[in-house]
């Protein structure tokens, strides 16, 4: 019994109605252990973590900790049995701090009853020094986490998970929302919980970046494992092969010269204590990059542009004309889209389905005044087989799709808009190999046709690879543009932490 | 029917309209069928129509409730506003004005009502349920200010007793009214893109400011919707009675969120039934004209409707879950 492993699955299978998520999984995890699961969108790979967790109910199979079968019917039960995790979608309490949401359901108190009264300046102070001293991130403790950035969010889900003391920890996709410095941070972590003989499983879609830190990998297909073999013996290609059962051409399309007439002009948009004196333009077929750390305006400058939130001064031109864009409701009638970052709290209708969710940006394309179902179903399906989302047609309960999937119907419905400005923030968040060289090139339609593209993403890659020119931004400034074709992603990152000297060139900044 | 019913359940529509409460719908079968063996006198022509114009005014008031609960919204002053409205249209009446005007000021004051209500939640920032209670208390008072507590009387021009006393092949005017109200919100509710603005803010606020939706106008939009449904039952009330009563639609507001949550509407927004309300308000005069029937004491009434509701309720929650 010495010998049994840290943590061993046997024979899980899971069925949502017509579909098969899971066929018969085996899983042996030994304490000291980073799994790495991969597979396409709709693999498998969260629902197998969620029964791990004990967020879904199995259909068949067993699980044993530490030799022992365990029942996991609730989180709780996961819990107590040492498996802690970081879900897809957040779930944090909006209106908690930070402190209060990493012990919710474990609170620090002053005595030793339940009854006693919290001890909130402990739980603090522990918040403060998993996040900042081990974490090494700089997040509001005092406001609620409704208010704080993705990345922030997804950093206190981490702090949550580390700080419960279990021996198993799921951490499912952690770094999608999450800037190249606190990767690196929470690579580090994970280094650290491994020596200290805990057991990780880590899904990504981000392969690379994946077998830098794993020891073994899984690859799910279509709910059936297709390799389980140890980092040594794989490189990317091996993976995405078994991942999507081929190879797989070029990631990036081509890319296609932009024309010259600027599309989109912004001029000196300000907006005090966040981003400043903005100025910038973008051609039509143009693909804009725009990066920076955390902090540094990129989002809040897409959001102002597109009405969100409101700017001080400064003016935006669409196609040479003066836009008057005070909320999104003007922005879209001017044919601006804007994509966000987050698609569970600001993305998805959860108790629609997909077409619904597909059509809601523009309801115009069904009809005049009465809406055609029919019309919506042929839309919604012309997008399903066009990104390949997996999913029960254009009726299925858009929460029964993977995150991945949910990300590719967001991604459908701006596209439907016909935008001239096409603003998206993190467009291929959690989504797999094979569909992001799909994204692309749907990307890169939109500006064939004409449309002005502005990406933000925390994978440097990807803007190197997708844009014709990126812009850095630096404490509430565009401290520099360069050309993507001819840079390297060091020198994305630098300028993102440290501006180049005479910065002030571009677009002349002057305060 | 029940082939309509069919096609209309596989349409990607199917999940707008919420499915309405199954649970409901069989027990509303099994109740008509028990009635029939226990109170004979039920299934009579006349006490059918009369238990049908019985539900109208809550029914009218429960289609605008459908929408406002939806909109994860709530409004407590439909009763107050009925009254006021009443009132209005009795007064015209009495003092000779023409029917269709006297009407049509009558629902202008529910418009307003409406109008404040939803400026006071979008505008103003109080919470629906607040500004909604203040509007009920204030509606009312001014009711019983001005009529001092003594109903209004002599509403009896015959062409406006004609819009509440009359029968169209036997069957009500009323219920007909009540009927094509019925229609006509369910076709915006679910053909429009009025109707999925609505029910968008009630399933994700956040994400419908961001697709573009006027948040603020729809929901002002429809608390004037319900304001002026509400409005239309009062006229149809006053007709009926000839009379404004002080205390007018005084509790409607909690048998209206019955009628809608018996239905199968939920409270936390986003899906809506309004073939479910229309269910709920009838079921609840049902059970109302049963009662009378079989001479259980009127005091019993109250926990006969509260139990209902907590079975619907629980049915719903037990039948969501099974699916999940
Ligand atoms: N609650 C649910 N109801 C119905 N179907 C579901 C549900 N959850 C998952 N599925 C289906 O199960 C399959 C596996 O989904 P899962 O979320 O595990 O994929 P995944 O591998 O995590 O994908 P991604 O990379 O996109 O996150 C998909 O086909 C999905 O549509
Ligand atoms: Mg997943």
């Amino acid at each position: 019994m010495t010998n049994a492993p840290l943590l061993e699955m046997k024979g899980i299978a899971k069925r949502f109605g017509n579909t098969k998520a899971l066929d018969g999984i085996d899983l042996v995890l030994n304490p000291g252990e980073v799994l790495g699961l991969v597979g396409e969108n709709g693999a498998g790979k969260s629902t197998l973590m969620k029964i791990l967790s004990g967020a879904y109910a199995r259909d068949e199979g067993t699980i044993a900790v530490r030799g022992k079968v365990v029942d996991l019917n609730t989180p709780k039960d996961g819990s107590r049995a040492g498996i802690a995790i970081i879900y897809q979608e957040l779930s944090l309490f909006p209106d908690f701090d930070a402190a209060e949401n990493i012990f919710a359901g474990r609170e620090l108190r002053r005595g030793r009853l339940s009854a006693s009264p919290l001890d909130h300046s402990a739980m603090r102070a522990a918040a403060s020094r998993i996040l900042k001293g081990e974490l090494g991130v700089d997040v509001p403790l005092d406001r609620p986490v409704r208010e704080l950035s993705l990345s922030h969010r997804q950093m206190i889900e981490i702090a949550k998970a580390i700080s419960s003391n279990a021996d198993i920890i799921i951490m499912d996709e952690p770094t999608e929302a999450l800037e190249e410095v606190e990767r690196k941070q929470l690579f580090a972590i994970i280094k650290k919980l491994q020596q200290a003989g805990k057991a990780l499983i880590y899904v990504s879609h981000r392969i690379q970046e994946l077998l830098g830190i794993v020891s073994r990998v899984m690859v799910l297909r279509d709910g059936g494992t297709v390799a389980d073999l140890p980092v040594s013996d794989l490189d990317v290609d091996k993976v995405v092969g078994a991942m999507i059962g081929g190879s797989l051409a070029k990631q990036f399309p081509p890319r296609v010269p932009a024309r010259s007439e600027p599309s989109l002009d912004v001029r000196g948009l300000t907006k005090r204590g966040v981003f400043d004196d903005i100025t910038f333009s973008v051609a039509k077929g143009e693909i804009l990059g725009v990066t920076g750390l955390e902090g540094s305006g990129k989002s809040a400058l897409l959001r102002a542009i597109f009405g969100q939130i409101p700017h001080d001064t400064g003016s935006i031109l669409i196609d040479g004309k003066q836009a008057a864009i005070s909320d999104p409701t003007d922005a879209i009638r001017q044919h601006v889209a804007f994509l966000p970052a987050e698609r569970k709290t600001e993305g998805i209708f959860p108790q629609h389905n997909v077409g619904w969710n597909l059509s809601i940006a523009n309801l115009r394309t069904l009809g005049k005044i009465t809406l055609m179902p029919k019309k919506e179903r042929e839309i919604a399906s012309g997008y399903i087989s066009k990104l390949g989302v997996k999913c029960d047609g254009a009726a299925a309960d858009i929460t029964s799709l993977s995150g991945g999937n949910q990300q590719k119907v967001m991604l459908a419905r701006w596209l439907l808009t016909q935008p001239k400005v096409l603003m998206l923030e993190e467009p291929t968040r959690g989504v797999d190999v094979r569909a992001k060289a799909e994204v692309y090139t749907l990307i890169q339609a939109a500006a064939k046709d004409g449309c002005a593209v502005i990406v933000v993403s925390a994978d440097n890659a990807e803007l190197l690879g997708l844009c014709h020119r990126v812009a850095v931004m630096f404490e509430g400034r565009i401290s520099a543009v360069v050309d993507a074709a001819t840079s390297k992603e060091e020198t994305l990152a630098l300028h993102s932490v440290r501006p180049p000297q005479g910065h002030h060139l571009q677009g002349g900044t002057h305060g | 029917m029940a082939d309509i019913a069919a096609t209309r359940l596989r349409s990607p529509l199917t999940l707008a309209r919420g499915g309405g409460n199954a649970g409901v719908y069989l027990a509303f079968v099994v109740l008509l069928v028990a009635l029939g063996f226990a109170a004979p006198r039920f299934f009579t022509f006349g006490n059918l129509t009369d238990v049908l114009r019985q539900a109208v005014p809550i029914a009218v008031i429960a289609f605008g409730a459908t929408f406002v609960i939806g909109m994860r919204g709530i409004d407590l002053s439909v009763g107050s506003t009925l009254a006021l409205s009443g009132l209005v249209t009795a007064n015209l009446i009495v003092l000779g004005y023409p029917v269709p005007l006297a009407c049509a000021g009558g629902i202008a004051v529910g418009a307003v009502i409406g109008l404040v209500n939803g400026i006071l939640i979008t505008k103003v920032g109080i919470t629906d349920f607040i500004a909604t209670m203040a509007i009920m208390v204030i509606s009312r008072g001014i009711v019983l200010v001005y009529t001092q507590g003594i109903p209004i009387v002599g509403a009896s021009d015959p062409a406006f007793r004609m819009i509440g006393q009359s029968y169209v092949g036997g069957v009500p005017v009323p219920v007909i009214l009540t009927a094509i109200v019925f229609a006509i919100a369910f076709y915006v509710l679910y053909y429009t893109r009025f109707g999925r603005f609505v029910l968008s803010i009630g399933s994700n606020p956040d994400a419908a400011r961001l697709v573009g939706i006027p948040t603020d106008k729809v929901k002002i939009a429809v608390y004037v919707l319900v304001g002026v449904l509400s409005a239309f039952a009062g006229v149809l009330l006053t007709s009926r009675l000839e009379a404004a009563m002080p205390e007018a639609g005084q509790g409607y507001e909690l048998d209206v969120i019955a009628a809608v949550v018996i239905g199968g509407t939920g409270l936390s927004g986003g899906r809506a039934t309004l073939f479910g309300t229309a269910v709920g308000a009838v079921l609840m005069a049902v059970v109302r004209n049963a009662l009378n029937l079989l001479n259980v004491n009127t005091f019993w009434h109250q926990v006969v409707i509260g139990t209902i509701i907590l079975i619907a309720v629980a049915a719903d929650r037990f039948s969501r879950r099974q699916k999940a």
